[in-house]
């Protein structure tokens, strides 16, 4: 939801306004909520987690339930949870129950948000810009209403924001369920043009760099082992420190040109040291 | 499960690319340091494929080569 947070949140949790976005990170490595929100709620501050789901998930209330535990134990105030289902699926009962003979030790209930089942229409009428990123997936949809939205997020985002929203309308578009496959395509060739601009997203290019550099480092790693087997664990633990391009393309070079093992490994403890 | 649904076929079209342009990279340094005079022939070879397994592979033997012969011979294999 990213820049966006504040114009939807009122619309998928009436009476509530975003105050700010908190860091996701919780002490247990393994447990990594989508996106929380410190928000104001019928006045009163509260965290907002919300997830979004794609497929059916036997254990998402014990999920939420950890999140909301974590988050709460992180800032100490009470936690709306919610999750965010964009396509039709079977959605398990959204309560967390612990039972012990006929005692309930536990009750935990989140919220659940359908996609499939919001009428498109009320948003494209009353011109919540914010929402449009999840048209396609709503109930209603169709490729002439879907075109007017992208006119109107035109007008709205400029440059790398126009075209991070319509990546994501994009990505949903083509996994909408409620939408024709003919409707799809109509509106996919409307979206083509925005292609060229996610080569000058810096965030993209960023994530491009580091794919290449970590190629770099895995064909060096395979080099050396090929050359000098006998230095594939010291490589190997060196070359991961190494990334910029230009360091690696000096140790590669210097290793492709070492006569023998010592001079290889005399190239890794200095250019990687 | 946020990250999943943001994926988009043209980022990972972009992914691939940086993937195979970092093979390519690797290839043509060990060329130049191993074997100049076969750069030009190297530089054809690489910008034919597309195959990040088969670049990589191409750099391992371009590594290994023990002679110009040897890699030329590589290089020929992988421009058939």
């Amino acid at each position: 939801m990213e820049d966006h947070a504040a114009e939807m949140l009122p619309e998928i949790l009436p009476e509530s306004r975003l105050i700010s976005e908190q860091n996701a990170e919780l002490a247990r490595t393994n447990l990594r909520p989508d996106l929380v929100y410190l928000i104001e709620y019928k006045g009163k501050q509260r965290i907002l987690n919300l997830e979004l789901q794609t497929n059916e998930d036997s254990d998402m209330a014990y999920r939420m339930l950890l999140y909301h535990v974590e988050l709460f134990g992180k800032y100490r105030l009470p936690v709306i949870s919610m999750v965010m289902y964009p396509f039709e699926t079977t959605i398990p009962e959204p309560v967390f129950r612990e039972e012990s003979e006929d005692e309930t030790l536990l009750v935990f209930k989140h919220r659940v948000l359908r996609l499939w089942t919001l009428e498109a229409e009320q948003y494209v009428r009353k011109r919540v810009v914010s929402m449009y990123t999840l048209l396609p997936a709503m109930k209603g949809a169709n490729a002439p209403m879907l075109l007017q939205a992208v006119e109107e997020m035109e007008q709205e985002y400029k440059g790398l924001h126009l075209a991070r929203h319509l990546l994501r309308f994009r990505t949903i578009l083509r996994r909408s369920k409620t939408l024709t496959e003919q409707d799809k395509q109509i509106v996919e060739e409307r979206l083509h043009m925005y292609d060229s601009l996610l080569d000058e997203d810096p965030e993209i290019q960023e994530r491009v760099a580091k794919a290449k550099i970590e190629t770099q480092q895995r064909d060096i790693l395979l080099f050396v082992k090929a050359r000098f087997p006998a230095l594939a664990e010291i490589a190997q633990e060196r070359i991961v420190r190494l990334n910029k391009p230009d360091e690696l393309n000096r140790l590669t070079e210097q290793i492709a040109g070492a006569p023998d093992e010592d001079t290889a490994r005399r190239a890794l403890d200095t250019l990687a040291a | 499960m946020y990250a999943e649904l943001l994926q988009d076929p043209a980022i990972q079209e972009l992914m691939a690319r940086a993937e195979t342009e970092g093979h390519r990279k690797t290839v043509m340094v060990i060329v130049e340091a191993r074997f100049p005079t076969l750069v030009e022939e190297a530089q054809q070879v690489v910008s034919q494929l597309n195959s990040p397994s088969l670049l990589s592979w191409l750099g391992r033997m371009m590594a290994s080569a023990p002679d110009e012969a040897k890699a030329r011979w590589a290089l020929k294999t992988f421009a058939a």
